[in-house]
């Protein structure tokens, strides 16, 4: 059966916005995996809130439309309760790393088979530009009209040091870059953490220091941990010349959902609980 | 009357009375007695004060009286605060190493445990078997309960016990009725929840450790393979609900527990409940608060934030059990009304309740039979779509319930959606369909009433034909029915409390002249609820102390009222 990898909702970005790209990297890498006769029932799509959460009525595919901050909770309950689906967190940098950022290192440290893509705009969109953890020092956003008094985060940093055991970055403007990264995320066994820097059309536009400034850079010997700390390090989301591109981490790692046998598949409950209350 | 015997074993946080306190109680249930067993501990690890009082009796019991027959004492402390409960001819055993001055049947149980090379905390072992000998227990009894209960350094534990079996001298004889009583079990209510939901089909239990709640947490995590089932302790409250409903995402059976304050954290996820319709337990737990209130001590105080908890309107049903048996039961109906309604399911229970142990004589078929009525609900979750058919997630039907895909359901594009949506799931901010999607919120829950109509939702008890009622709800309920008993009054406990049994409850009140509500919280929460329904108290009995009223206590009050 031919599916429409996009349903018919309207789409409601504003025109040049980064989601387009990430949304047809994903179309892309889903036909991909119907040529290769995966069945696409079981990708799952967990989206959090804000402009890029749209994304889960926009492909059409399984998708659970979370809340803000919490994509990833959902999806580890998804992976933990049925193995056999892949699934995929559409994040925001508002929505996953800051109201959201407990779940995303203990998702890391856990890793735990699912692929987050981060949305990173940095900028809060839907709520009309305020400043977010990797906006630039002294942002001036609607929230901090004299600028941003908290330096910016270094998400990939964070997330090396939590556990992640694929980490890549890529700019929504490289769009065949991204559908590669997201490709390999997804492939790769255990916590796949892809940050995308996107541009934000309406309030922060970075598309001329991003042309400007980003590279692909792969770690060249990708298991290194000091190799991908040395080139996440190369750009603190604040200043610098230099922006990476690229593939910068990738270990194996037992997943955490091996951790647990599989359920019961027969509802073995009632047995169980009459075999416990003979033994007491 | 039949014997009615009440022990309370007390020592230092640290010193095993809790499981002291659990081999008393088993030894009263394999003598065939009845047994209810409440341990009080403040919120430390190690010193304070901690006790376990234990009532054995012939009748159905579980509550406390105010006097104790016998009293073991590992300190001195446990004298001083429980001496007052003593009658004339009551027992006191103590550790005479430990215990100076007082009178009683001493037994020198640290240099017994000394002089047997055994280890500090086999001291209530020690006591134990002095306590075995004192109500006349024959020796082969004894050993084979310390030998089953105290299963650690099980041979050291025996010696020292049995040297303290040897150091008293038999005080009175409980007899043993349980050939004709037959052998009791015992149950927290815990883990008569925990059972409970194994029993409806649990596949994963995830819940971040939280008093009163943990007991569900801990026992379930150690029978997690016995019981074919994944337990999770996440990062937190937030994760633990949203976890348990990513699991109903994908059709398998979840449920999380908690207390007030991580309560409080879930609401967000309960809301999120609401809209999308996932199946989810959520077992509330209630201790003395707010805030961190006194953790380890008892309140009924958050019915009206479970019934409410949460933005938005959307149907849920709350049961709150009175004892393990009804923990188990309605457990049971929770889980199954949550699958069959895709709502929310709160199982409201309080400390006393969570942690008390009390016979439990369950009929397991019976208790299937409620929940394998499928008069409450066709069940709705499908596997299957013929190919070329559209699913839709939110499809409208006659009571409600849309037809339920897990994700991963072959040729189904499963959309579940926490903004509101269309049938597809796809999102809208459409008028009509914002009200459609209320109106189905609502069809939902009056077809739940309705199915709640067919099962009985109020217990009574008492005497029937009173002009007097007694209300109360939750832990209690045994109090109350003891109480109601004796001062010969009708005894009602609503188990539902969302929706609520309006018509049971005031059929159940038909030729009631006078109410008496008794409730453990300071503003009288099931009064409030019971007001709007144009029930009113005459009299109020309110308790807040976090400790359970005595039989006395609340005789007193009831005579106070009446």
């Amino acid at each position: 059966m031919v599916k429409n990898l996009i349903t018919s909702e309207q789409n409601t970005w504003c025109m040049g916005c980064g989601n387009f790209s990430v949304e047809h990297s994903l179309k892309e890498v889903f036909a991909g995996m119907r040529d290769d006769s995966k069945s696409l029932d079981e990708v799952v799509l967990v989206a959090g809130i804000g402009c890029h959460g749209k994304i889960a009525d926009y492909l059409n595919v399984n998708s659970v439309y979370s809340l803000h901050g919490r994509a990833i909770p959902f999806a580890t309950g998804i992976k933990l309760a049925d193995n056999n689906l892949k699934v995929i967190c559409c994040v925001g940098d508002g929505d996953a790393y800051a109201e959201g950022l407990e779940h995303l290192i203990f998702a890391a440290k856990r890793n735990i088979d699912i692929t987050v893509i981060v949305h990173d705009n940095r900028v809060y969109g839907l709520t009309t530009g305020q400043y977010t953890p990797t906006s630039p020092y002294h942002f001036k956003g609607r929230s901090t009209p004299g600028g941003s008094p908290e330096r910016p985060v270094n998400p990939l940093s964070l997330m090396l040091v939590s556990g992640a055991t694929y980490i890549a970055r890529s700019y929504s403007g490289r769009k065949e870059h991204l559908a590669g990264i997201i490709r390999a995320g997804i492939e790769h066994k255990g916590f796949s953490y892809i940050e995308v820097l996107q541009i934000c059309a309406s309030y922060c536009d970075m598309t001329d220091s991003y042309e400007e400034k980003t590279e692909i850079r792969n770690n060249e010997n990708l298991t290194s941990y000091s190799g991908a700390e040395e080139i996440i390090n190369i750009w603190n989301y604040d200043n610098g010349k230099e922006i990476p591109l690229g593939e910068f981490y990738q270990v194996n790692k037992s997943a955490y959902e091996d951790e647990f046998s599989p359920v019961s598949d027969v509802n073995s409950g009632k047995t169980s609980v009459t075999e416990f209350l003979d033994g007491i | 009357m039949g014997l009615d015997f009440s022990v309370i074993i007390g020592g230092k946080a640290g010193e095993g009375i809790s499981s002291a306190g659990l081999t008393i109680a088993r030894i009263f249930s394999r003598l065939g007695y009845y047994v209810y067993m409440d341990f009080d501990h403040p919120s430390l690890i190690k010193g304070g004060h901690n006790f376990s009082v234990i009532r054995a009796s012939e009748e159905k019991t579980g509550s406390l009286r105010e006097g104790i027959d016998i009293l073991i004492a590992l300190d001195k402390n446990t004298v001083n605060i429980h001496k007052k409960r003593l009658k004339p001819e009551s027992t006191l055993i103590f550790d005479s190493d430990s215990v100076k001055k007082v009178s009683g049947t001493p037994v020198p149980a640290k240099q017994i445990v000394i002089d047997s090379g055994g280890i500090p905390v086999m001291i209530n072992s020690c006591l134990l078997g002095a306590f075995c000998r004192t109500i006349g227990l024959e020796r082969g009894f004894t050993r084979s309960v310390i030998r089953d209960e105290m299963p650690v350094k099980t041979e050291k534990n025996l010696e020292i016990a049995m040297k303290g079996y040897d150091y008293v001298s038999e005080l009175c004889n409980i007899p043993d009725i349980s050939e004709a009583a037959g052998r009791k079990k015992i149950l927290s209510g815990n883990e008569a929840v925990a059972l409970g939901l194994v029993y409806a089909g649990l596949d994963a239990y995830i819940s971040y450790p939280m008093s009163p709640a943990s007991g569900i947490l801990h026992f379930l995590a150690g029978n997690s393979d016995s019981f074919g089932i994944k337990v999770i302790h996440p990062e937190g409250e937030i994760a633990a609900v949203l976890m348990a409903e990513g699991f109903a995402c994908a059709g398998r059976k979840a449920a999380t527990g908690t207390s007030g304050g991580g309560f409080c954290l879930m609401t967000e996820g309960l809301s999120y409940a609401g809209i999308a319709e996932i199946p989810l337990v959520i077992v509330l737990a209630q201790r003395q608060s707010p805030g961190t209130g006194a953790p380890t001590y008892n309140a009924q105080s958050d019915l009206l934030f479970a019934s409410y908890a949460g933005h938005g309107e959307f149907p849920r049903f709350i049961a709150a059990p009175a004892n393990s048996m009804q923990a188990f039961s309605w457990s049971v109906i929770a889980m199954d009304i949550a699958w069959d309604f895709q709502i929310p399911s709160i199982i409201l229970m309080d400390r006393t309740v969570c942690e008390g142990i009390y016979t439990f004589e369950c009929d397991l078929s019976s208790a299937g039979e409620i929940s394998e009525n499928r008069n409450i609900s066709e069940s709705s979750v499908i596997h299957s779509v013929p190919k070329g058919e559209k699913y839709e997630r939110y499809a409208d039907s006659e009571d409600g319930v849309s037809p339920f895909a897990p994700l991963g359901t072959k040729n189904a594009v499963v959309k579940i959606n926490g903004k509101t949506h269309f049938r597809s799931g796809i999102s809208t901010g459409d008028p009509e369909m914002l009200q459609w999607l209320a109106d189905k919120r609502e069809k939902k829950e009056n077809s739940l009433k309705s199915a709640l109509d067919k099962i009985k939702c109020v217990h009574a008890g008492g005497t029937s034909d009173s002009e007097t009622a007694l209300i109360c709800w939750g832990s209690l309920s045994m109090l109350c029915e003891e109480v109601a008993e004796k001062f010969s009054l009708k005894l009602i406990q609503p188990v539902v409390m969302v929706p609520f049994p309006e018509k049971e409850m005031k059929k159940e009140l038909s030729g009631i002249k006078r109410i008496i509500i008794a409730e453990d919280n300071s503003t009288g929460q099931l009064s409030l609820i019971l007001k709007g329904m144009g029930i009113h108290a005459d009299k109020q009995i309110l308790s807040y102390k976090g400790r359970q009223m005595t039989v006395e206590e609340l005789s007193s009050k009831i005579s106070e009222v009446l």
